[in-house]
């Protein structure tokens, strides 16, 4: 039987159009597609906004305890952390950058890019490296105890797990941002300002800090919120440390004290830190594009030095290397290479490869839909909307799992409470309990990240382009398979490139929100590390280590790129 | 008074590429000197080996008789007391138009420093912009700072590299004006280097005429032009038509080069055997009434504004430019008579 609607001819729906048809001119797809993507950035942002809700919640007694005991220890310790890890990863970047930017000396290529192999090293596996080779019973204080016949108290040795030994972990390898935005800042300032800087008779000194430096600092402001970004979302390190910041005094008030809400109003205050840095960010990078003035015959040439200077430039390049990277990636491998790989493992990374590779499908996926959305309705709503879903790029992984599960453990009880009345049989947590909210925080964590290199993709391609397939025939999907798609294929394989590193690597959510029994790489390399047991750590952590190192040979990669494109 | 820069024997090459050569010249304090050629003759690479940027691998360059530059010696550019304006105006985009003009003036007092600023840009007409960023200002004006700027140290010479280029054609006139006037008034020695030879007719005292890394000729604006050396020089500056010759030996014992549009006593170092070309300029060409004189016939014209620009050929296939005024002028096609003056033709050897 024909649909009534299909009957309607032409000159019968002319005369009055049944409600049904002007009801189907309403959902047209183009309206239902603005639905969609309305509704996923709404489902997206919603940890964010749950967390922000709790800023208006009264206070609960566990909260005035919070406020009257440790609050005040978060605060001081979380920004004492900041500072430390601004001056740490500030002298270190910006030395480095400025240092094979500007001058040549043996070895500048290799250091060049081997400089960003610390983004490879996630915090919490730099901190533990570091305590199994600097604590008591290490191989350095027990080197010098024999050497010199010491005794326990008979010296004094730093602390490693100590808020100091944090910011030294933090900034080992946290500068690599500062380094590649203020790197690539020195490289596009006009080579020519700084030759007129030298015509007006400035010594090096002088162009450094008059000229040079000024210049690039929306880039090296913006590198630095980026940084301490990474910082106030760190737990791994300062949980292991015990240091007690908010990312750990959530953790605490959530599971040792039991007041969901606390935590939340917690996770409120941290992100309102990460609020400003986001604004610091952007103010920034809006900034940049008064500071930045290219050249014509902006051909860079890199001077010569010699003698002791030349000592001083190699080896300060050399030792954020040695330390952000050498040391620990030694010391894992050997430590990994003395234990077996038995079939537990094997299972461990099953589950984070899997999980992993399904997380950054969905995200691709997502940051496609997203990122067509906008090319197709570039509307301020659209753009902002967007903007609002891929938040969660700098907040912290506690926050939004703390975001997420109130509302899923919601919504899952009261799926159970109406399951029991009606049917006298539970559902149990059909959401909070399932790997379902691990993809839904990572999606939230991450997808901002695809999104950049779907949309960078997208860039390339032409509005034209869209119109003429347009105008040959094709429907906007098919101009998408037939068109986008093909070519922005590079982009696409990063994306789910970058999105499957990050999941690898990521612990906090994961640690909170991974269904019972279920373990990944990053959870069970922290848990044996947390149990000293340091060597059985070894291999999850190297497997880390190891894929974190594919972002950084492709990032190296299309800096390559682009300095050759500039002077071609 | 011996001279205030001077370039020795000048040669800069890279790996195995000459950029120049064998480039001697000098120039007088106050004096503005001109670097014009086409592109890729070292104009810019001369330029910035007189700043300091480049060390040249023979010759030496003396600035106030000091030796600045040699294969073994390179003062910097930040010791040199140079001023150099850039073909993009290279101003610094994170300070303020008055902070970018007392720059290279840290070593002087506070007071002093604002007084030469103001002072500068009261004689530049831009006072009002002294508080705002160089993004806020236009291409002429960010030129007119870089050119403040410069000179603001009171530097012992004064570079500029094709500053006019950036600036669209009827405010380049403008300025070229200014900024020759400018200097002037601050009574500094400059080299300029540019492209076009209006610029360098308008801007300079002496011209430094480059080709391929060598310098063709060094001379005033009128000697480049009435007395071009080359027929490198004679093709460059100015229109005209270069005509073959003969050389004969007169009677007398003088040379004389005979072409088909007169005949002309030549100095007596030419050879009986040089090839020589006689450059006619347009302006030598007269039309005549007299149907003795060179008959030519009118091939094609182009209208330049109140006079035409108009191509001629001699019975024997020889082209001659000529202008004519824009009344009256005969249509392509007709017979006309000429006169051609060759007093103070100096033949050119190639």
């Amino acid at each position: 039987m024909a649909l009534p609607s299909s009957n309607i001819t032409p000159s019968a729906s002319l005369q009055a159009p049944s409600l049904l048809f002007r009801l189907r001119s309403k959902f047209t797809s183009s309206n239902l597609f603005i639905l969609f993507l309305f509704s996923t950035i709404a489902l997206l942002a919603l940890p964010v906004l749950t967390v922000f809700s709790f800023i208006f919640e009264p206070a609960s007694d566990v909260w005035n305890h919070l406020v009257n005991t440790v609050l005040s220890d978060y605060l001081t310790n979380s920004l004492l952390l900041l500072l430390g890890v601004a001056a740490g990863t500030l002298s270190m970047g910006i030395t480095t950058a400025w240092l094979t930017s500007m001058y040549d000396f043996p070895g500048r290529r290799a250091i060049e890019w081997a400089l960003l192999l610390p983004l490879a090293m996630p915090a919490y596996i730099i901190a533990y490296t570091y305590t199994g080779l600097l604590d008591f019973a290490g191989p350095v204080q027990t080197y010098l105890r024999e050497l010199f016949g010491w005794q326990y108290g008979d010296y004094w040795f730093p602390e490693i797990r100590s808020l100091f030994g944090a910011i030294c972990m933090l900034s080992l390898v946290l500068y690599p941002y500062i380094y590649l935005l203020a790197r690539a800042s020195f490289l596009e300032q006009s080579v020519v300002t700084m030759e007129a800087a030298r015509t007006l008779g400035a010594g090096p000194w002088k162009r450094f800090f008059h000229v040079a430096l000024p210049m690039a600092r929306p880039a090296i402001v913006a590198g630095t919120s980026l940084a301490l970004m990474e910082t106030l979302a760190d737990y791994g390190t300062v949980q292991y440390f015990g240091v007690s910041t908010f990312t750990t005094g959530i953790f605490r008030t959530w599971f040792g004290l039991g007041d969901q809400g606390a935590a939340a109003q917690l996770a409120a205050m941290l992100l309102g830190f990460v609020l400003m840095l986001i604004l610091l960010e952007r103010y920034s990078r809006k900034q940049a594009q008064y500071h930045q003035q290219s050249s014509r015959y902006s051909i860079h040439k890199r001077e010569t030095i010699i003698g002791i200077k030349r000592l001083i430039a190699s080896f300060l390049c050399f030792m954020p290397i040695v330390l952000g990277f050498s040391i620990p990636f030694i010391l894992l491998a050997q430590w990994a290479l003395g234990e077996t790989i038995d079939s537990a493992f094997l299972l461990l990374a099953w589950n984070s490869l899997t999980l992993a590779f399904t997380a950054s499908l969905l995200a691709l996926t997502l940051a496609i839909i997203l990122g067509y959305g906008q090319r197709l309705f570039p509307t301020k709503t659209v753009k902002a909307g967007v903007r609002v879903a891929t938040l969660g790029y700098a907040v912290p992984g506690t926050v939004i799992a703390v975001g997420i599960i109130i509302p899923l453990a919601w919504i899952d009880n009261t799926i159970d409470a109406w399951a029991i009345e009606t049917f006298d049989v539970g559902t149990g947590l059909i959401f909070s309990g399932s790997l379902f909210i691990l993809l839904f925080a990572y999606l939230v964590r991450f997808l901002a990240v695809a999104l950049g290199s779907v949309e960078s993709g997208l860039q390339t391609i032409k509005p034209s382009m869209d119109d003429s397939a347009r105008s040959l025939g094709f429907t906007p999907i098919q101009v998408l398979r037939k068109v986008h798609l093909p070519i922005i294929r590079p982009s696409l394989f990063t994306a789910l490139l970058l999105v499957f590193v990050d999941v690898l690597k990521e612990l906090p959510a994961t640690l909170i929100l991974r269904p019972f029994n279920f373990n990944t790489l990053a959870v069970r390399a922290y848990e044996l590390a947390s149990d000293e047991q340091l060597a059985s750590a070894a291999p999850a952590a190297i497997t880390i280590v190891l894929t974190g190192l594919i972002p950084v040979i492709l990032l190296n990669r299309s800096i390559n790129k682009s300095t050759l494109d500039n002077h071609q | 008074m011996s001279a205030h820069l001077i370039l020795q024997d000048i040669a800069i090459r890279y790996a195995n590429k000459t950029i120049v050569e064998d480039i001697s010249f000098a120039l007088k304090e106050g004096e503005i000197g001109c670097l014009l050629g086409p592109s890729g003759c070292g104009k810019t690479t001369l330029l910035r080996t007189i700043a300091g940027f480049e060390r040249p691998t023979h010759g030496k360059i003396t600035l106030r008789g000091n030796e600045v530059a040699s294969p073994s010696l390179l003062v910097p550019p930040e010791k040199r007391r140079v001023g150099m304006v850039f073909q993009d105006y290279a101003l610094f985009p994170h300070l303020t138009i008055e902070q970018n003009i007392a720059f290279g003036l840290s070593k002087q007092s506070k007071p002093e420093q604002l007084q030469r600023v103001d002072a500068l840009l009261t004689l530049i007409g831009l006072s009002h912009t002294k508080k705002r960023y160089p993004h806020q200002l236009s291409g002429g004006q960010q030129q007119r700072i870089a050119l403040a700027r410069a000179l603001a140290p009171k530097p012992d010479i004064l570079l500029l590299d094709e500053p006019f280029s950036n600036l669209d054609v009827e405010l380049r006139e403008h300025l070229v004006h200014d900024v020759r006037q400018l200097i002037k008034s601050e009574k500094v020695t400059a080299i300029l280097v540019t492209h076009d030879q209006q610029e360098a007719f308008a801007t300079s005292d002496k011209i430094a005429l480059l080709n391929d890394g060598k310098l063709i000729q060094w001379g005033s604006a009128d000697e480049l032009y009435d007395q071009p050396n080359s027929v490198f020089s004679a093709e460059f500056i100015g229109q005209g038509t270069l005509i073959k010759g003969a050389i004969k030996k007169g009677n007398d014992g003088t040379n004389n080069l005979q072409t088909e549009i007169g005949n002309l006593t030549i100095p007596e170092h030419i050879a009986h055997n040089d090839a020589v070309k006689l450059l006619i300029r347009p302006d030598r060409i007269a039309l005549s009434n007299n149907e003795s004189d060179i008959s030519v016939t009118l091939v094609s014209k182009s209208f330049r504004g109140g006079h035409y620009l108009c191509s001629l050929e001699t019975n024997n296939k020889q082209l001659l430019t000529v202008r004519l005024p824009a009344q009256n002028t005969p249509a392509p096609g007709a017979q006309l008579f000429i006169t051609v003056s060759l007093s103070n033709t100096t033949p050119i050897i190639y």
